[in-house]
């Protein structure tokens, strides 16, 4: 498989000269990574969601990533030898090589990461066919894959922040975990993300991955400070990108005060009230590990995320109907008020 | 004498306060045991161990006579078979006995909390493992149960 993921790589170093090489180099979670897309097809899908984290850097990266698209350059992807019809979604894992591709719903691509090289590569079609979920959280898959050989772990996690500190919402879709985040936008506090997060459990830190956020269409109405930042939408769901019209309300790192397993209640008022640490894993470990099965050790992420809920304080957040009153509440507790 | 042993090729786990959170990567269910189905994963987290061989054990730590722990054991042992959680086999129980502390903890019969929320996110999305030997290719029981259809 080597010799495939080869051909990878100089496919994406010929393609990369056909429509000009735009390189942009992103600290992720404290990693530098050089990202080398060809020409700007790829780049205006695949870059916003990261801006927040470009950096002029010219150090050696940690990581060097190729991305291409055949449609703008002309460049097939290898074939794949015995590749049989009917798979949607494949994966390879051997320790080293990590690949993961999906053909399915007219979205089509794939990703690659060698780890002993530190070199990964991401493939679509065309800029058009790329996923609507990489549209707000491209790359998902490899950051998680790569960043977990670094003992980072990506969590499925919405988290907002004060200017020292930042709390974690975990829980199922439709819980309040992205609502909370994107109610932080519009107050006193910082978002860092409203799905995924990146956790160095071992230092208690919280680092952003992502600035755009999705919201249900219908749901729109209720977050006119984001219409600024519209991008695009698909069938459910609106994505806005948050940099650089909110680049403010940003946070890229804090150390995690605590963890907030949220309710959507429809009482009055919102409140915080105690948990146990077996709570917040049963939140956070099935969504995360289920989500993101590819690539990574699962049990050595399931014991990650119980490190983190021993650590960390744990609280059940009650999302209460009066929105003033919840962001006020969570800027008292992050010490903002 | 049945063993039983946990399913480590499809299930990631973790005992956090004497509550077991239980994850089949295979079918995307999840489970929670606490009070004895707990405390009997920790000691399965040890070695293989059998109803006997765990009654014995937590008999030490729950206020239940040992036939009555053994009977719930061996129910809960079955069932968690049944959700492949674990395997089971002929051979010696090798569980290590739990440390017992202070007072024994009244005993209730215990319940494995079956969690399927996320179930329909693997049934979307079935991912297919590919190797060396080729790409995409079906595992011999995804094959089998297409022909079945």
């Amino acid at each position: 498989m080597q010799d495939y993921f080869q051909q990878l790589i100089d496919t994406a170093r010929q393609a990369v000269t056909v429509n000009g090489q735009q390189t942009r180099t992103y600290r992720v979670a404290g990693r530098l990574v050089q990202a080398h897309f060809a020409g700007s097809a790829l780049l205006s899908v695949i870059h916003p969601p990261l801006a927040h984290l470009a950096v002029d850097d010219t150090q050696l990266p940690d990581l060097e990533l190729f991305l291409w698209d055949s449609h703008s350059t002309g460049l097939q992807s290898p074939d794949f030898p015995n590749r049989p019809a009917g798979a949607d979604i494949w994966r390879y894992h051997d320790g080293r090589l990590t690949g993961y591709g999906f053909n399915q719903l007219n979205h089509e691509g794939m990703m690659w990461l060698d780890r002993r090289e530190n070199k990964a590569v991401y493939w679509a079609p065309s800029a058009g066919r790329v996923s609507s979920a990489d549209h707000a959280c491209p790359l998902l898959w490899l950051w998680s894959w790569w960043l977990s050989v670094h003992q980072i772990h990506l969590v499925h996690a919405a988290t907002i922040a004060g200017e020292q500190s930042a709390a974690m919402l975990v829980g199922k879709s439709g819980s309040g975990k992205s609502t909370t985040a994107q109610l932080a936008l519009n107050s006193g506090l910082k978002y860092m993300a409203d799905d995924y997060s990146l956790v160095d459990v071992p230092a208690r830190q919280v680092y952003s991955l992502y600035s755009a956020c999705r919201v249900m269409l219908a749901d729109r109405v209720n977050y006119p400070w984001l219409d600024p930042t519209y991008a695009s939408q698909d069938h459910e769901k609106a994505v806005f990108h948050l940099f650089p019209a909110l680049k403010d309300k940003l946070a890229l790192q804090r150390s995690i005060k605590a963890i907030f397993v949220p309710k959507i209640t429809g009482a009055p008022s919102s409140r915080i009230l105690p948990v146990s640490p077996a709570q917040v894993l049963r939140a956070v470990a099935p969504n995360t590990l289920v989500q993101l099965r590819v690539g990574i050790d699962p049990q050595q992420a399931m014991q990650a995320m119980s490190a983190l809920a021993r650590q960390v304080p744990c609280f059940a957040l009650e999302l209460g109907a009066d929105r003033n009153q919840t962001t006020a509440l969570l800027t008292e507790f992050l010490g903002e008020a | 004498m049945s063993v039983y042993s946990i399913n480590t090729a499809d299930v990631v786990h973790e005992v956090i306060e004497g509550e077991a959170i239980l994850i089949n990567m295979k079918t995307g269910v999840y489970y929670s045991l606490d009070g004895v189905g707990g405390h009997a994963w920790e000691a399965l987290q040890s070695g293989p161990g059998s109803a006997a061989s765990l009654a014995e054990s937590l008999a030490a730590l729950f206020d239940a006579p040992l036939d009555e722990l053994e009977k719930e054991l061996a129910r809960l042992l079955a069932e968690m078979q049944a959700e492949g959680l674990l395997r089971v086999g002929e051979g010696t129980a090798q569980a290590a006995p739990l440390a017992a502390s202070g007072e024994k903890k009244p005993f209730a019969n215990p319940q494995l909390v079956k969690y399927t929320d996320l179930e329909a996110l693997l049934l979307l999305d079935p991912i297919h493992d590919v190797s060396e030997d080729g790409w995409p290719h079906q595992k011999p029981d995804e094959v089998s149960e297409e022909n079945k259809a």
